[in-house]
């Protein structure tokens, strides 16, 4: 049986906080397409900028959210995002955005960052904006 | 059959207990009403729900797309499975199980995996089962933070638990997503 709600699931680019927060196999299937094709660092920045999104929600965390980000964190990673962005630059901006500390620590548990050393690239953090977050030079 | 000791780490990786920071205080204290085991009584009936998706029953494919069944496998090896149910905080009054992407307000909280073991919640690889409507396939996931993604988890541990799963009937393809290093 096909039923009609099938084509209306969102493409790559129509991925939201909403939408992030309850990726499915295949969604993580397409994503990892997406990125052995061109404008996979354009794809990268803006799944980031939605991930930063979902984040930046979150002011007191709690433990459950914390292993819902550490989940999503890792499920990205699966995808091979990290090799088409610059994800210290990404904790860096979650950092100048306030982000929780706990929250941080989570992806950089999962991303294999330290987060006292999160790299170089801080000028080109500063000069991100709105939905840009590691947008791989 | 039953595994003990070094197999069952073999089988589906090593016990971990989460820190005492990472799990709500309501997961240490309240059992989801929707706890089951996996037996060769509970498996007929699991395997009917999920040859109702399987089958094109458009209810049951809609719902398990977004509502994940938890499940986990416990200290002697046994699958534990349950959806993630969501209370409200004062009353502990039932409000039904968690759709992924739904935020829960400060007044009300929700069970996840730890809640399915024993009270020291020490439990082996863990994650979720649901309907992946964009192949009309059941998925099985390591999707818990804190029982299928740390390290040391494995595809084969998950395959594991898709054979015990298979033995009883009940088809999931496994989706395994690399745990943290």
């Amino acid at each position: 049986m096909t039923q009609s709600w099938q084509s209306h699931r969102p493409s790559l680019g129509q991925i939201g906080v909403q939408r992030l927060h309850r990726l499915l196999p295949s969604d993580l299937k397409k994503i990892k397409q997406a990125f052995e094709h061109a404008g996979a660092e354009d794809a990268a920045t803006m799944l980031l900028g939605v991930f930063a999104e979902y984040v930046l929600q979150i002011d007191n965390p709690h433990p459950i959210q914390i292993d819902d980000v550490q989940r999503i964190a890792l499920q990205l990673k699966s995808t091979g995002i990290l090799n088409h962005s610059y994800p210290a630059q990404f904790l860096v901006h979650l950092h100048q955005r306030n982000a929780s500390p706990l929250v941080r620590s989570a992806i950089a548990e999962a991303w294999g960052l330290d987060l006292d050393d999160p790299g170089p690239g801080l000028d080109s953090v500063l000069s991100l904006s709105g939905r840009s977050a590691s947008k791989k030079a | 059959m039953e595994h003990h000791g070094k197999d069952l780490d073999e089988l589906y990786g090593r016990l971990i207990i989460p820190p005492l920071e990472r799990v709500a205080h309501e997961e240490r204290t309240e059992t989801p009403a929707s706890l089951g085991r996996l037996t060769s009584e509970t498996a007929p009936h699991l395997r009917a729900l999920i040859q109702s998706a399987e089958n094109g029953l458009g209810v049951c494919q809609l719902v398990y797309s977004r509502i994940p069944i938890l499940w986990v496998a416990d200290r002697v090896g046994s699958i534990r499975f349950a959806v993630e149910e969501t209370y409200e905080r004062a009353e502990l009054e039932y409000l039904g199980p968690l759709v992924k992407g739904h935020r829960l307000t400060i007044n009300e909280f929700r069970l996840g995996h730890p809640s399915l073991l024993d009270d020291d919640m020490a439990g082996r690889i863990a994650g979720e089962i649901i309907f992946d409507t964009d192949d009309d396939l059941w998925k099985i996931t390591n999707a818990s933070g804190r029982y299928g993604l740390r390290p040391g988890r494995s595809k084969a541990h998950l395959q594991n638990v898709c054979t015990v799963f298979r033995n009883h009937g009940i088809i999931l393809e496994p989706s395994f997503v690399e745990p943290m290093a």
